[in-house]
């Protein structure tokens, strides 16, 4: 190749010089809230004068917190299960060509992400409103899926673009019906794109925040909606401690994702 | 032979485009029958619509008498083997070739009966428990054939199976088709765009067209007496030429232009007379064969313009006087002593087949 890194010779530490400058300026915020989870100091002084766990203990004996991560954990399981059955429904119907109008659908499923989240959230909140979905377990899933939905059609579509039809098509003719030769070998043929629509539809609503906001209420509030409303009141190292364990938790579901996509080539 | 399978008036068109039009065949149970035809000609569309995976626009398909058309494709027992290699990839060869068993609920000790002998017919025992990515493409073709046969279905369709295959593996797996095919004694439809390979297989071969069939009938008849210009070009080499035939019975024929005297008074050009280029031997017209002038009925003069060795046979191009060009095929050995430029005449060794 032209531009090979080893023949770039003097020039190439350049590159790593720039590459390194973005590196850093993508994960400084993130090492500095981990660092300050274990500082020693109340006002979130960096760097920490001492090293402590005891904002660990305050997170964990605050059932507050803990109320919030198991909220945050159960919506997004369950608006990862919507996003990826109705993905999976859509992605279908999508890639198997025959439907009319498969562009215009597509483009539609697409929306939530392109749209600003506000002008979405102000429109899910006002539905939600006359439905009585708010504060509800309903309302955030139904809410967040709506979110999560572009990502998992994107995956799914992927997913069976790089699946032979024929295969199904071999399968029916072996005596299966349509959705069983779909159960027994579309389906598992594109597991490692199922299971990662599952990872990102969960991990989009885990730090949903402005849509939350609004659907939150005294009932139920995510993980994010609770560090937002604790950081307006008062800004305590527990707020590093939450943040550091919804990044430990993105990170963990990341890399899962990341192992799955390279097993899949 | 009695229609069993019996394709009436049978058409398919995907929106502006007509992909098989007014298509009506009558196969025989146990027939082996291959639809030869160019890519895009209809061929797979009309083994698609009787499997079941296309609708047809309009006609029906009958199956012993019943239109097989409410019937869903899954449970029209007819197998099949596509072009694709299409074996499960997180299954076993054993349990890829059992899935259609398993479908059926067949109880365990028939399946295992039938996968054994499935194993031995097409001689992959020792492969049972691969999976199918450790297979060579013949090898898993090989599984695809023995899974679309382990349920004994009424009827077996390939598309194409060996298309992806190279040469010498084709010519293997064909044998083992035909062999197949006479130890069980199913239907077979084959569909391909290699006419040797057709030729090889098949008892009847249907000649697929812009999506018609331009003719139905044994490799024999298709090659000696194509019945359209299409089938005599696309089925082996063709050279025509005008020609009229003067008597039904015993159709003599008179070239046209002067290439061959044949019988003089005729009008030249009402027909098309087929050679093979097996048809003819070369002779020089300055050697002892002299006595073959032009006069002579059943020869024509031309001069080589190119000589191309082949090996088994050398491919020699004549042009004749009236710029014609004709394809001959001679035994190397015969052809030693011929250069590009030489006058030659070429005897003709059999009856031409005149074209309507």
């Amino acid at each position: 190749m032209l531009l090979d890194f080893r023949h770039l010779g003097a020039l190439r530490w350049v590159l790593v010089a720039i590459g390194l400058l973005v590196a850093g300026f993508l994960l400084l915020p993130v090492v500095f809230i981990v660092l300050l989870s274990f500082g020693s100091s109340r006002w979130l002084i960096f760097p920490p004068p001492g090293w402590t766990l005891k904002w660990y203990e305050a997170f964990f004996a605050d059932p507050g917190w803990f109320a919030a991560l198991g909220a945050s954990l159960r919506v997004g399981l369950a608006a990862a299960v919507i996003a990826v059955v109705f993905g999976l429904g859509a992605a279908l119907a999508m890639s198997r060509g025959r439907l009319r109008g498969a562009w215009w659908l597509h483009m539609l499923l697409l929306m939530p992400m392109v749209l600003p989240v506000v002008v979405l959230a102000v429109g899910i909140y006002s539905l939600a409103l006359r439905a009585g979905l708010n504060d509800t377990f309903i309302g955030f899933v139904l809410s967040h899926a709506i979110v999560a939905l572009p990502f998992t059609v994107i995956i799914l579509v992927n997913g069976l673009n790089s699946f032979d039809p024929s295969l199904e098509d071999a399968a029916v003719l072996c005596g299966a019906s349509r959705w069983r030769a779909r159960l027994h070998v579309t389906f598992p043929s594109i597991r490692l794109s199922i299971i990662t629509a599952v990872i990102f539809a969960f991990l989009i609503s885990w730090d949903e925040i402005v849509i939350s906001i609004f659907m939150a209420g005294p009932n139920l509030q995510t993980l994010p909606v609770k560090l937002w409303t604790t950081l307006r009141q008062d800004l305590t190292p527990v707020i590093a401690v939450a943040s550091t364990m919804v990044l430990a938790f993105s990170l963990i579901l990341l890399l899962i994702a990341a192992i799955l996509t390279r097993r899949g080539r | 032979m009695t229609a069993w399978l019996s394709i009436d008036a049978l058409s398919k068109s995907f929106g502006q485009s007509i992909a098989v039009r007014d298509v009506s065949l009558e196969i025989g149970r146990g027939e082996f029958v291959t639809f030869l035809g160019p890519s895009g000609s209809g061929k797979s569309t009309l083994l698609y619509m009787i499997a079941g995976l296309e609708t047809p626009s309009t006609g029906d398909i009958r199956l012993a008498g019943d239109s097989l058309l409410p019937v869903a494709p899954n449970l029209r027992n007819i197998g099949m083997v596509f072009q694709r290699y299409t074996l499960i990839p997180h299954l076993t060869v054993a349990e890829n070739i059992a899935f259609p068993m398993k479908m059926r609920k067949w109880d365990r000790q028939r399946q295992k009966r039938r996968l054994e002998e499935m194993l031995a017919l097409v001689r992959l025992e020792e492969f049972a428990d691969r999976r199918p990515n450790a297979l060579s493409g013949g090898q898993q073709q090989r599984v695809a054939l023995a899974r679309a046969l382990a349920y004994e279905p009424e009827m077996l369709l390939m598309d194409e199976p060996l298309a992806a295959l190279d040469q010498s593996l084709k010519l293997d797996l064909q044998r083992e088709i035909r062999r197949i095919h006479d130890s069980t004694g199913a239907t077979i439809l084959y569909v391909t765009h290699d006419q040797e390979e057709a030729m090889r297989l098949s008892d009847r071969i249907a000649v697929f067209h812009n999506g018609t069939v331009e003719q139905f009938a044994t490799p024999g008849e298709i090659y000696q007496k194509p019945g359209s210009a299409f089938v005599a070009g696309f089925v082996g080499h063709s050279n025509l030429l005008p020609a009229e035939m003067f008597d039904e019975a015993h159709p003599a024929v008179a070239l046209a232009g002067g290439d061959s005297t044949g019988t003089p008074g005729l009008q030249p050009g009402k027909g098309a007379a087929l050679f093979r280029p097996e048809d003819f031997t070369v002779l020089r017209s300055d050697t002892g064969t002299a006595a073959l002038t032009a006069a002579q009925t059943g020869t024509i003069t031309g001069t080589i313009t190119d000589i191309v060795f082949l090996g088994p046979v050398v491919e020699i191009l004549v042009r004749l006087a009236s710029g014609a060009r004709i394809l001959v095929r001679q035994a190397p050995d015969l052809t030693a002593d011929l250069r590009p430029g030489d006058q030659v005449s070429l005897r003709i060794l059999r009856q031409p087949w005149i074209l309507p």
